[in-house]
């Protein structure tokens, strides 16, 4: 089929053939990374497991399949769920600086999460729980405070209602942090907000799959939808858009699946800054790219962070900490940095 | 199909938790074919105007008609493969390329869901070729210039397909040359069976393109009607209030001010 | 779009196709293929609680959770980790049979290892597990038990009991809880009469003191108040402990009546200022430091007058609590010592003429079996406070 205009342009439209061949490629690499690391751990050393181990040894069967599988599963779903959110927020904002956590869902998590610890005990589903509706609550508190503020248009108002929310819940959060016993809760409390996977277990991963998959699923069906809706209100209406309603659908969404995901791994920053970035450098800003892109990417990274997180040292390293100084790091490079190749 | 692709009756808006009134008691229609220059001085209530066309705006009194139907009881999308709007101005946040944005004008015509394809972008390439803006298809957006840019809009308005096309002051920010470019494709499109709305504040421009001409002060209609009934002295005078003369040079209208 | 005429090519096109155009059968297919794949992540959930047969040899334990512990054999290889772990160690250690058993361990101190390593010359070859120790860790040292707190069964124990690695919790706060733990402890080890030894010599402490206070009404009890003293950054302060703590039953078991319960706000240590002491007014004033040097407290606290205008102070009534390598007011079994000093120090009168260093060496002797030269040369020397 000729198209004639076509041959004098390098059309960016389509995802042509070379990109989306680089992000299956991307998608491949990911997998890859997960196998890989399945059988990196500290059992019986700090080494790659052979697969001959894994038929001989009970115990590393069960190590495995109980806990390190579930567990890089869910580094992977942390790693996308941020990163496509991130692409959510920012595309949605017009803004390049949000993130995820940003309108109070990161501090509301924290408080919620510290509430539970302080006062109602460790259990996992009860800390996972509250997490994830206290996260929830920010979004709409900061939506409630937005919609009845008397300054500025719509995205300002969104934004600093969200400024407020997050500095509401972090003081709550530092008097739960005083009140905290420092044997038993304050070390959780800490743990928990500098982010980590190491209590992973397929019980707790389970319960956030559904609305995990779920959430991604919308965003990444929406993803062509979604570059429209960064346009102003009149503008994507008359595209025959309804832009309150599909940016609130797309922004639940995504605070969704962060909430189930933030309520499993604690607070992990700057994948849903950076990563999104990152894809549109590479990828150019059309989200139907960039969103898969930046869900592999970010997938990859902090697979690749919690790596190092549980082999490089005895102990482990929280992931928020291993995340911050990739992110930030590369952030650095990237901004310093000429273009990247952008992938044709 | 009534007497009038759009039709404003009796329409007037103010601003929610506003008791000024934009708009007041404006009576228009629109006929097929034509090319409607809205004119007035700034704060007359034109992209108000635009607006409401839309739907966007909801009228205290009166009614929107659109093809003899209410535009409040049109769907958004069936709205949106009719009628289309190129804004005053846009900031792009980030590089999206020419043709990615003038492809999202294909949005109503695609469900929530669906992705373009082949056709879509042919559609696109169509409407840039169209703008004449070919050569920069490929290019990012934010590193356009203001003419450049309002082609663009132009473009993603186009692939839309309307029946009826908005232009907010789509002159402001042109050269000469830019200015001349665009006329040219209004006339092509004008020709192509396209009805054109168009604010501007400068008469000129309405002298040049215009068919039928509106003269708006301080949110009322003062006169409707062809351009030549239309744009004479006292009238434009009444309509800027400042005294201002229209001649006639090679058949063309020019407006002397000072 | 470049053609590039190969067969590749026109199936990426033929996939890009579907993806562009049909979305929502994608959409459905993926959700099928997830659906299909769930009942196996049930199974797999599954597959980490089945615990192992017990045989003849196997015994049962009710933990501290009151969890029905099952265990195939007595266990050979145990592993204390956890937070605090050093106080299950301690109370480990009170039976002989667990020290060759004990073969990790997470090393909480200096103190601990000077400690132990006197009573179990093996002591220092035993391996040390990180502090932060994960399950990967403690599964390559192939333990057949591990012991932990309950502060830590809820993360590190449910992912070891995922495993299959059975996880006993012991909590050793209280004395009450010394009763219930030392029996599972006896039980696990299968030295249940050592383990109703050590009971009955802690009973026989407690009631010893409690027989001569028990009878004392509000008015001859002391006004206490004991005071953990933390300096943090330089910043000084004084914090009373929770109405739960083994330092508040120990002052009330001694006879005394302590002031601060019912003043904590949260779960631990709460700060409180010299405004609050004073208007308290105690009789007696005892202080607890763990990381600063007692005579470095007593300069800073004379030197500050309003200290010294408490009558508690005056009266000379301001002690040290006293510890060897460990500080005696802990969980630790230390605490009969702990609770000895504070009766003769609340109530002189009615415990004339204890000597708490003979009472020292018996309490080693008895709990941990040592005795002559280990424990003149290794413990007695670190002996601090107001003995």
């Amino acid at each position: 089929m000729d198209r004639p205009v076509a041959g004098a342009v390098e059309p960016g439209s389509m995802p042509n053939t070379s990109s989306t061949r680089t992000i299956l490629l991307l998608g491949g690499g990911l997998l890859l990374l997960l196998v890989c690391s399945l059988f990196l751990g500290r059992y019986p050393t700090l080494s790659l497991m052979s697969p001959e181990l894994l038929r001989t040894d009970e115990m590393a069967w069960r190590l495995v399949w109980g806990l390190r599988l579930p567990r890089l599963i869910a580094a992977a779903l942390v790693g996308m769920t941020l990163a496509a959110a991130g692409t959510v927020f920012q595309t949605i904002f017009a803004n390049p600086l949000v993130e995820p956590g940003f309108l109070g869902v990161s501090p509301g998590a924290a408080f919620g999460a510290a509430f539970c610890i302080v006062f109602l005990g460790n259990q996992a589903f009860l800390v996972q729980g509250f997490a994830a509706f206290f996260a929830v609550a920010g979004l709409l508190f900061s939506y409630a405070l937005a919609i009845r503020m008397r300054f500025g248009g719509w995205l300002l108002r969104l934004v600093l209602a969200g400024i407020a929310v997050s500095a509401l819940f972090s003081s709550a959060l530092g008097i739960l942090k005083y009140l905290a016993d420092p044997l038993s809760q304050l070390p959780e409390i800490t743990f928990w907000l500098l982010g980590g996977l190491w209590s992973i277990t397929w019980e707790r991963l389970l319960p956030i799959l559904p609305v995990v998959l779920l959430a991604l699923g919308v965003l990444l069906l929406m993803r062509w939808r979604l570059n429209a809706l960064g346009l102003d209100d009149t503008t994507a209406f008359s595209l025959g858009l309804a832009p309150a309603r599909e940016r609130a659908v797309l922004l639940f969404a995504a605070v969704a699946a962060t909430a189930a995901v933030v309520s499993i791994a604690g607070m992990i920053g700057w994948v849903g800054l950076i990563v999104p970035h990152l894809a549109r450098r590479c990828f150019g800003a059309d989200c139907r790219r960039s969103m898969p892109a930046a869900m592999l990417i970010g997938g990859m990274l902090t697979v690749l962070c919690d790596d190092i997180a549980r082999c490089a040292m005895a102990g482990e390293i929280p992931l928020g900490i291993l995340t911050s100084l990739v992110g930030a790091g590369g952030f650095m490079v990237l901004m310093t940095s000429g273009a990247l190749h952008r992938a044709k | 199909m009534d007497d009038g692709l759009l039709r404003f009756e009796r329409v007037s808006f103010a601003y929610p938790g506003s008791e000024r009134e934009v708009s007041r008691g404006i009576d228009l229609a629109v006929v097929p074919g034509t090319v409607t220059a809205i004119l007035g001085p700034n704060g007359a209530g034109k992209t108000t105007l635009l607006n409401l066309a839309l739907g966007w705006l909801q009228p205290q009194t009166g009614m929107v008609r659109f093809e003899g139907r209410s535009v409040a009881e049109w769907g958004r999308r069936e709205l949106g493969c009719r009628m289309a709007l190129v804004p005053q101005r846009e900031s792009a946040a980030f590089e999206h390329t020419v043709l990615e944005t003038v492809l999202l004008g294909r949005s109503p015509h695609l469900g929530l869901l669906e992705l373009p394809g082949d056709r879509d972008v042919e559609i696109a390439l169509e409407a840039i070729a169209r703008c004449g803006i070919v050569s920069f298809a490929s290019r990012p957006v934010n590193c356009l210039s203001g003419g450049e840019l309002q082609m663009v809009l132009l473009a993603r308005a186009l692939a839309q397909k309307p029946l009826l096309l908005l232009l907010d002051e789509p002159f402001s920010h042109l050269d000469l040359a830019n200015k001349s470019r665009l006329l040219r494709v209004i006339r092509s499109l004008v020709q192509n069976g396209v009805t054109i709305i168009l604010t501007t504040h400068e008469p000129e421009i309405a002298a040049a393109i215009a068919t039928h001409l509106v003269l708006m002060r301080e949110g009322q209609v003062r006169r409707v009607g062809s351009l030549d009934e239309v744009m004479t002295t006292p009238f434009l005078s009444d309509t800027y209030g400042i005294p201002v003369e229209v001649r006639e040079v090679n058949d063309r209208k020019i407006v002397l001010w000072c | 779009m470049a053609k590039e005429g190969d067969g590749a090519m026109t199936r990426w096109d033929g996939f890009q196709a579907i993806v562009a155009q049909k979305p929502m059968l994608l959409a459905l297919s993926s959700a099928c293929v997830l659906l299909a794949l769930l009942p196996l992540f049930v199974v797999a959930g599954e597959l980490g609680n089945t615990s192992p047969a017990v045989s003849e040899h196997g015994l049962v334990v009710t933990d501290a959770r009151g969890k029905e512990i099952r265990l195939p054999a007595p266990p050979r290889r145990i592993v204390i980790t956890g937070k605090a772990s050093f106080m299950v160690l301690d109370a480990v250690y009170l039976f002989p049979e667990a020290w060759p058993r004990v073969i990790g361990l997470g090393r909480e101190g200096q103190g601990m290892d000077t400690f132990l390593s006197a009573v179990d010359p093996g002591y220092a070859s035993k391996t040390t597990l990180g502090r932060e120790a994960g399950p990967e860790q403690i599964a390559a040292a192939k333990p057949d038990v591990v012991l932990m707190k309950k502060a830590s069964t809820e993360n590190l124990g449910r992912s070891l009991e995922v495993i299959g690695i059975p996880v006993v919790c012991v909590d050793f706060e209280t004395p009450a809880h010394y009763d219930r733990d030392l029996a599972i402890l006896g039980r696990l080890l299968g030295q249940e009469e050592r383990a109703k030894e050590l009971s009955g010599l802690m009973r026989g402490i407690v009631s010893g003191i409690d027989a001569k206070v028990a009878g004392l009404d509000e008015a001859g009890k002391p006004k206490v108040l004991l005071l953990y003293y933390s300096n943090r950054d330089g910043s000084v302060a004084y914090n009373v402990p929770p109405t739960s703590w083994m330092q508040t039953l120990l002052v009330e078991m001694a006879g005394g009546h302590p002031l601060w319960k019912g003043v904590e706000l949260g779960q631990g240590w709460t700060k409180v200022g010299i405004e609050q002491i004073a208007a308290w007014d105690p009789d007696q004033i005892f202080i607890v430091s763990y990381f600063t040097e007692y005579n470095t407290v007593e300069r800073e606290l004379l030197a500050d007058e309003r200290w010294n205008a408490l009558r508690a102070v005056r009266s000379k009534n301001l002690w040290f609590f006293p510890g060897d390598l460990l500080s005696w007011d802990q969980p630790d079994p230390r605490w009969v010592l702990g609770l000895t000093w504070l009766a003769t120090k609340i109530h002189p009168e009615l415990f004339p003429g204890l000597d708490m260093k003979a009472e020292a060496r018996s309490f080693f002797k008895n709990f941990y079996g040592i005795e002559g030269e280990a424990v003149e040369k290794t413990i007695l020397p670190a002996l601090h406070g107001d003995l």
